[in-house]
């Protein structure tokens, strides 16, 4: 591949990528050894400085200036021999969000991804697109394909009164659309559609792309227009934007003049659709420093079906309260934490505990 | 047993009622009220220092409410007496209005359901003033408000769906040690994951990091909360934790993962050790 050193070189080269895959792909052909669909992966970065997030990242990489201030190329190390070094075009123009683009292949490429996420102190986060939001990306036209996975965690494996302990699904055609619709008014199926990607299409004639999108934000683009692979990431990325907007709004903030205090925020509220069975080892369970949910935290009970919890988010490492019932977790963000920490909180537990999981905003109105 | 202060949950269910909060009301909220300050201390015409423990505020009705919350059966007169005493410019300065010489206020008393008799008997001894009373299931209040809008949304009992909130006064000196402890040992790990901190822990730095009334409390109740604290990093050492602190510090990767969760549950034992000790030591009291 040449070297890209400025954005639009890098967009040709995705625009020429997407064509050349979506007419083989049309033609029921097979990709050739080393060509691979172009792939974006969208991160919340939480404003930080790029430089300074790649230089400390414990993430094996180097990092390579272009000739545009807000594009680098990154360059990975192979994990394995015969594999090629992965390289990435970072896109750091949006003051909160990366975009990361490549060419790599796909089990490369995440695996890349994660690592970078994962390494200590980045500062990254992947983006947690939950349920609602996912469904709204179909409503923009036809949806041509979908993906399910749902993996119970705060249920034990000999309880009887759980119809579904792990469900993955994936469905492509015309008929996606009515298919989740049918899924979706089954009252046994519905705590565990947790929708983990779609297929959407946008565009017109000859001018369109086809992306998969996932709820981690990763889109995996064919069709004709880049123009319109931007769009579809734009999109994305307003309405995560406007939901992390809508949820710091309501942090705690703490201000003390003349030796009084004020504390001002809300709570916001993640609302289940079905009662947590057994409190003590749901609360071990999420708060057991382990992915997806990544939260440290001590507990103790208020009132027998009440908990007020302490935790911490091993990913940023700020400290939110939780208020725990059966029913609804209300969750007090505080001063320095970031709006990621509840849709990574809420994505998870559509898809681990129930998908009919919902998140309320302090006026009692569902945002997503 | 309820593992809160009285104190702590009457300033966290008045907070609660300036704000949306999932199956708690917002009656205050609906009147205009916001926080203005958790213990501002304000001055009498004749200069004596009194500090309610909430000062309230609607920009709406021109109207401010200093508010005691009274843990336990007993108020203490001598302060009564001096929030008797607040005029208008004693409460000016610390209340957001748009035209403060129209400002009017009441003083207002909270208390828990089971000790209102008490708390309401010896307030009206002094003073006609409404106290505002929380249980489980409902709030109430004695006396009568001059504001007749308060008077009309506090006049029939309030009826609650859910619990109160916890959170936006973590807790004060007479909290139990397992309560403590929770936003104690939080911090600690915090400081360990972020490297932050200079990595020696002082009972007093944690204390006043901790809690965010550290600044105006006076020694008294300083050196009350240093020994709580001190006595929670008391118990974390005698168990060994603090070992596994230092471990923690030394890196991050998937083996403190591991060790985190392994001290979550060295905390989390920890603190219900020190809530048993607290029911231990009410039983044979």
């Amino acid at each position: 591949m040449p070297s890209i050193v400025t954005r639009s070189a890098l967009t040709r080269t995705l625009e020429r990528a997407m064509a050349r895959s979506y007419a083989r792909l049309r033609e029921d052909q097979e990709l050739e050894a080393g060509q691979n669909l172009p792939k974006s992966y969208l991160l919340e970065s939480d404003g930080h400085d790029p430089e300074a997030i790649l230089s400390s990242s414990g993430a094996k990489l180097t990092v390579e200036p272009t000739r545009d201030r807000t594009l680098f190329r990154l360059k990975g190390r192979k994990k394995h021999r015969g594999q090629q070094d992965p390289l990435f075009y970072l896109d750091a123009i949006h003051e909160r969000f990366w975009t990361l683009h490549t060419f790599a292949r796909s089990e490369i490429a995440d695996a890349f991804v994660n690592d970078l996420v994962d390494s200590p102190r980045s500062g990254l986060d992947f983006l947690w697109l939950p349920r609602g939001s996912m469904e709204q990306l179909g409503d923009g036209g036809p949806l041509r394909a979908f993906s399910l996975r749902y993996k119970g965690q705060f249920t034990s494996q000999d309880s009887e009164r759980t119809p579904i302990k792990a469900m993955s699904m994936r469905l492509w055609g015309r008929s996606a659309g009515y298919v989740l619709d049918t899924f979706r008014q089954d009252e046994l199926l519905q705590h565990a559609m947790s929708l983990t990607s779609v297929r959407i299409r946008r565009g017109n004639g000859e001018d369109f792309a086809i992306d998969d999108v996932t709820h981690q934000g990763k889109f995996t683009a064919r069709g004709t227009s880049v123009s319109m692979h931007y769009s579809i990431l734009r999109q994305v990325q307003e309405t995560y934007l406007n939901m992390l907007t809508a949820i710091e709004r309501h942090r705690k903030q703490t201000v003390t003049e003349e030796g009084a205090m004020r504390v001002e925020g809300e709570p916001l509220t993640i609302v289940f659709s079905r009662e947590i069975e057994d409190m003590d080892s749901f609360l071990q369970n999420l708060l057991a420093s382990r992915k997806p949910f990544r939260l440290w935290g001590l507990w103790r009970f208020v009132e027998p079906n009440f908990a007020k919890v302490a935790a911490i988010d091993l990913h940023s490492g700020s400290e939110v309260d939780l208020e725990v019932t059966p029913e609804w977790i209300r969750v007090f963000l505080s001063e320095t934490s970031c709006g990621n920490s509840v849709l990574r909180l809420l994505a998870n537990f559509q898809h681990h505990f129930d998908s009919g999981t919902t998140l309320e905003v302090p006026d009692h109105e569902t945002i997503v | 047993m309820k593992p809160l202060s009285e104190h702590t949950q009457l300033i966290n269910c008045l907070i609660g009622l300036t704000r949306r909060v999932r199956d708690w009301p917002s009656t205050l909220r609906d009147l205009g009220f916001r926080l203005e300050w958790i213990g501002p201390l304000l001055t009498t015409p004749r200069g004596d220092k009194v500090q309610p423990d909430l000062l309230l505020g609607s920009k709406r009705l021109l109207y401010a409410l200093p508010i005691e919350a009274k843990g336990g059966k007993n108020i203490n007169e001598s302060q009564l007496k001096h929030l008797l005493d607040l005029d208008r410019d004693s409460i000016v300065p610390r209340v957001n209005v748009h035209n403060p010489r129209e400002l009017q206020f009441e003083i207002v008393y909270s208390s828990t359901g089971q000790n209102v008799n008490s708390v309401s008997r010896q307030v009206s001894q002094v003073a006609d003033v409404p106290v505002i009373a929380f249980d489980s299931r409902r709030i109430t209040k004695r006396n009568k408000f001059k504001r007749e809008e308060l008077e009309v949304a506090f006049k029939d009992p309030i009826l609650l769906n859910g619990p109160a909130p916890t959170s936006f006064y973590p807790f004060d000196v007479n909290d139990d040690n397992g309560i403590v402890a929770l936003h104690i040992l939080r911090r600690i790990v915090g400081q360990s994951i972020t490297r932050s901190g200079s990595g020696i822990l002082q009972a007093r730095d944690l204390a006043a990091e901790v809690h965010p009334l550290w600044n105006s409390m006076d020694d008294r109740t300083r050196a009350a909360l240093e020994s709580k604290v001190d006595s929670v990093l008391t118990e974390f050492s005698k168990r060994g934790q603090l070992q596994s602190l230092q471990r923690v510090r030394r890196g991050r990767s998937w083996k403190i993962v591991r060790t985190l969760q392994a001290l979550r549950e060295e905390c989390q034992a920890l603190v219900d050790e020190l809530t048993e000790q607290r029911q231990i030591t009410e039983f044979q009291a």
